[in-house]
């Protein structure tokens, strides 16, 4: 960009120019690149802070952002939706055997009323061994699909 | 500058660091001086190098490189301004205090440009930086707005103004002699 100066401002600027002639003592020179060098071979840069460079990937904004992030989340499904992640636990020896009685009853009260021609009756009766025990069977009419404890 | 530079710097070659020291400490110097004084003018410069040399790696990309580098001396003349900002005080009061005592010595002799020295210093902060910058620093408007983060505009304005205030300054001056 251009400008143009009335001539007494331009005067002030010459003038400015004049006493700004370059002083710098020679001896800067190696003492900056010296002390330039001495920052070249540290191992870590430090950070603008003054932190070491482990200490400053650990809270680097993109971490602490991640972290957050995943809180956030959690918490808002925990507020919605109730949602709390649990372990699946494994079932049970006991707790197959028992499906399996009762799958056993089911299917058998089931057979018993084979001859009904409508199948609602046979998955109604299915139904209510498995309710018996505390078990939710799923029945489609013919079969039992599966168990639910 | 080219671009080149930056990334050269960028992976810690003490040439490049170097031939930027031959480039910019001059006028790096010049414009510290005018921002904080001549004492602390190399010190200054000797902090931004060590700091461009630490943070090394920001300057892969850079595209101004003057630009960035003279945004480093502004931010290193505010941390040294805030930094002695309370020894000053105590040096001001100590000052003070000799003054009253009749401690104080003979004036120091006038230099030929004390005061246009004297008329600068007395520059609002924002016009005293474009002045440093331009004379001193001999950025473009276009790279002080760079360093100000302001517009152009207000860069050359603020110029002027500072130009304006300095021909009023030293009339007075020379008027009460």
């Amino acid at each position: 960009m251009t400008h143009r100066l009335d001539p007494q401002l331009a005067a002030i600027e010459q003038r400015l120019e004049r006493a700004s002639q370059p002083t710098a003592k020679p001896g800067l020179r190696p003492r900056v690149l010296a002390a330039v060098a001495d920052a070249l071979h540290e191992k870590v840069p430090a950070t603008k802070s003054g932190w070491s460079g482990e200490a400053a990937v650990l809270f680097s904004p993109d971490v602490v952002a991640g972290t957050f992030f995943l809180a956030a989340t959690a918490a808002v499904l925990w507020l919605v939706a109730g949602w709390v992640p649990q372990p699946i636990a494994p079932l049970t020896l006991a707790e197959r055997g028992r499906i399996a009685g009762v799958r056993d009853e089911a299917f058998g009260a089931f057979a018993a009323n084979a001859h009904a021609a409508d199948p609602a009756p046979r998955a109604a009766r299915g139904s209510d061994v498995c309710a018996r025990q505390g078990v939710l069977c799923v029945f489609d009419g013919h079969r039992l699909l599966e168990e639910i404890l | 500058m080219a671009s080149t530079l930056a990334d050269s710097l960028a992976e810690g070659d003490p040439a490049a660091f170097a031939a930027l020291y031959d480039r910019l400490s001059l006028r790096l110097f010049n414009t510290a001086r005018t921002l904080s004084s001549a004492a602390d003018a190399e010190d200054i410069v000797h902090d931004v190098f060590v700091e461009l040399a630490r943070s090394r790696q920001r300057l892969a990309g850079v595209i101004d490189l003057e630009a960035y580098v003279f945004t480093m001396l502004r931010h290193a003349v505010s941390r040294r301004h805030r930094r002695f900002a309370i020894d000053r005080k105590a040096v001001g009061l100590i000052a003070a205090e000799r003054l009253r005592s009749g401690v104080a010595g003979e004036s120091p002799p006038r230099l030929p440009d004390d005061d246009l020295a004297a008329a600068v210093a007395a520059l609002p902060a924002e016009q005293r930086e474009v002045i440093a910058l331009k004379i001193d620093g001999g950025l473009t408007f276009a790279e002080i707005a760079a360093v100000m983060h302001t517009s152009l505009n207000t860069a050359a304005s603020r110029y002027r103004y500072a130009l304006e205030k300095l021909r009023a300054s030293l009339a007075t001056t020379e008027v009460q002699r």
